[in-house]
């Protein structure tokens, strides 16, 4: 190993797990220990924010001293995967899930959970809307082997608890009903994003069975039939046509998913 | 998707005082569109595929010329190149055709493992080798010039063979890559190591110079810690003064990154850069300097 490889793991190793003895020798100036105390600050003070930032609702149900120090302890499980600071904190549902001090609160992992989807559509990739017109194009015989794609920034989510209740109450300036039942069924979600917020919407079983099979590229036959077993009177018309309107869907093809014949979608406006 | 013909046009950026965007000031700059020559913004910031982001440098980019400073890149790392975030990083050098592009030297990952802080290299000529060769990757693989800050520090390792200063500008010379001199972090380290200024600015290579930084520190009593939080020192603007001397008028940027003022005061402390440049080196009357480059909203 080169001299600057051994450096470099030996002051990873003091800042992320406090082990300042194997590098003090090589700092030459006095107080090795108070010199590197204010990198280890630096660091887990950023990491802890971005956390903080990033997971607002996870840290108003906790409290912010808790908070801190569950983020220090997932900071040394998870570390930072890449120099874009948007792309920490990924894990947190997990490391909470298995995390002794919030065993008493089996909400929070879906919590967390909700939060990373949100930062994920907050940020994902742009597309233009379906016009409805390049569906009226395609002849009925093709119905069934429809294709289509969900909006790139969107996420489907389950919880077996409350979560966009928990999410919406612990919104900033939420003024409505703080009651939040914790007894309630399983909720199934689209996460979406709408003139650059945030949208949680509430899926009906029917719904939900089909746009999940949507998501896994299934035709529109077979996610009509999860549809209708999931929901004996579901109305696949008035759902379809309002999954295009507010641009859930964006894109079709016609036949085999994995051709690229016949694939009706407009580029974006983006690289 | 941008094509060739309506492609931006790089607006290169005038030796003048600009701040650092911040996400705080986004909706109170892009709706007052302040008299401020230029911007810049942390690359990093816009690695986003989509969303408001990008609303956001649209924008700023239709009013200011603008100047993409990177954080993460992690140049000194031994890792190999992180390939993932030079993508980004073209990704958004060809989208929007900032004026500059900088990074820092310095190091913030290893094994794959970041710690998103700016880490001291030993100055050795082991780094200088390495570091080099990456400028020139990056340099290379962007099809640019790059800018390299020299970074505030409170540690020096004792197998360091060669002085910052030095280090600098031979990390220049051999990478081809120009210098983006932070003032701040030359005062906070001449007084956390003990070393003289103006020793520092005579080793710079005055043609290498293409952008200096101007920040706050936080004085902790036995060493002053590079912090972004407050208004730039009178230490500071005084060695500032000396750094315009020697090395001309350069595009200078006030940088104010924890407990973040109102935009004002920071439009304030680039007003008074630009003072400083003016009073060191007038602009003279025939020869019409460039304007803030702000087109009516």
């Amino acid at each position: 190993m080169s001299n600057l490889h051994e450096l470099q793991r030996l002051f990873r190793d003091a800042i992320l797990d406090d082990k300042l003895t194997p590098l003090t020798h090589w700092i030459s100036e006095p107080d090795p220990a108070r010199r590197l105390g204010i990198y280890r600050n630096n660091v887990f003070t950023n990491l802890r924010e971005t956390l903080r930032t990033l997971y607002p609702v996870v840290g108003r149900l906790v409290g912010t001293e808790f908070f801190a120090y569950t983020a220090t302890h997932y900071i040394q499980r998870y570390p930072s995967p890449a120099g874009d600071l948007n792309c920490f904190g990924a894990q947190l549902a997990d490391f909470l899930a298995d995390f002794e001090p919030v065993s008493g609160l089996p909400y929070l992992p879906d919590t967390a959970r909700l939060e990373w989807y949100a930062h994920q559509v907050y940020h994902g990739t742009e597309h233009p809307p379906l016009h409805p017109e390049q569906l009226a194009n395609v002849s009925s015989d093709h119905y069934e082997a429809l294709y289509f794609s969900l909006h790139p920034a969107s996420r489907l989510f389950a919880s077996t608890y409350p979560v966009h209740r928990i999410w919406q109450v612990n919104q900033e300036g939420y003024n409505g009903d703080q009651q939040i039942n914790l007894d309630s069924d399983e909720v199934c979600l689209l996460i979406e994003r709408r003139d650059r917020q945030i949208e949680l919407q509430v899926l009906g079983q029917g719904e939900w069975a089909l746009l999940q099979a949507i998501s896994k590229n299934q035709s529109l036959a077979s996610a009509t039939d999860a549809a209708c077993t999931a929901e004996p009177d579901f109305d696949l018309v008035n759902s379809l046509s309002r999954l295009v309107a507010q641009s859930t869907l964006v894109a079709f093809s016609v036949g085999e998913r994995s051709g690229n014949a016949n694939k009706y979608s407009q580029k974006s406006d983006n690289p | 998707m941008r094509t060739k013909a309506n492609r931006l046009e790089t607006v290169l950026i005038p030796a003048h005082a600009g701040i650092g965007l911040r996400p705080p000031h986004y909706t109170e700059l892009l709706s007052s569109l302040p008299a401020i020559s230029w911007l810049e913004v942390h690359s990093e910031n816009f690695f986003a595929d989509g969303g408001r982001p990008h609303d956001i440098l649209e924008q700023v980019r239709t009013h200011y010329p603008l100047s993409l400073h990177g954080v993460g890149l992690s140049l000194g790392s031994v890792d190999p190149l992180n390939v993932w975030h030079l993508e980004k990083l073209k990704g958004l050098v060809d989208r929007y055709q900032p004026g500059l592009v900088s990074e820092h030297l310095c190091w913030c990952s290893v094994d794959k493992r970041y710690l998103n802080d700016l880490l001291p290299l030993p100055y050795t000529e082991e780094s200088l080798s390495h570091i080099s060769e990456r400028i020139q990757q990056v340099q290379t693989y962007l099809g640019r010039q790059i800018l390299i800050e020299n970074l505030s520090s409170y540690l020096q390792y004792s197998h360091s063979t060669i002085p910052e200063w030095e280090f600098l500008a031979a990390v220049a010379q051999r990478s081809g890559c120009g210098i983006l001199l932070d003032i701040n972090n030359i005062y906070v380290n001449a007084c956390n190591h003990g070393f003289d200024t103006t020793q520092y600015l005579q080793a710079i290579p005055v043609e290498a110079v293409g952008e200096m930084h101007l920040a706050g520190f936080t004085d902790e009593g036995d060493i002053l810690i590079d912090t972004h939080s407050r208004p730039v020192s009178t230490q500071v603007w005084a060695l500032y003064e000396q750094a315009v001397q020697r090395f001309g008028r350069q595009p200078t940027l006030i940088e104010w990154d924890a407990d973040i003022p109102a935009l004002s005061v920071l439009l304030d402390e680039a007003a008074h850069a630009e003072d400083i440049a003016e009073r060191t080196i007038p602009s003279l009357h025939n020869c019409p300097v460039s304007r803030p480059h702000v087109q009516p909203a």
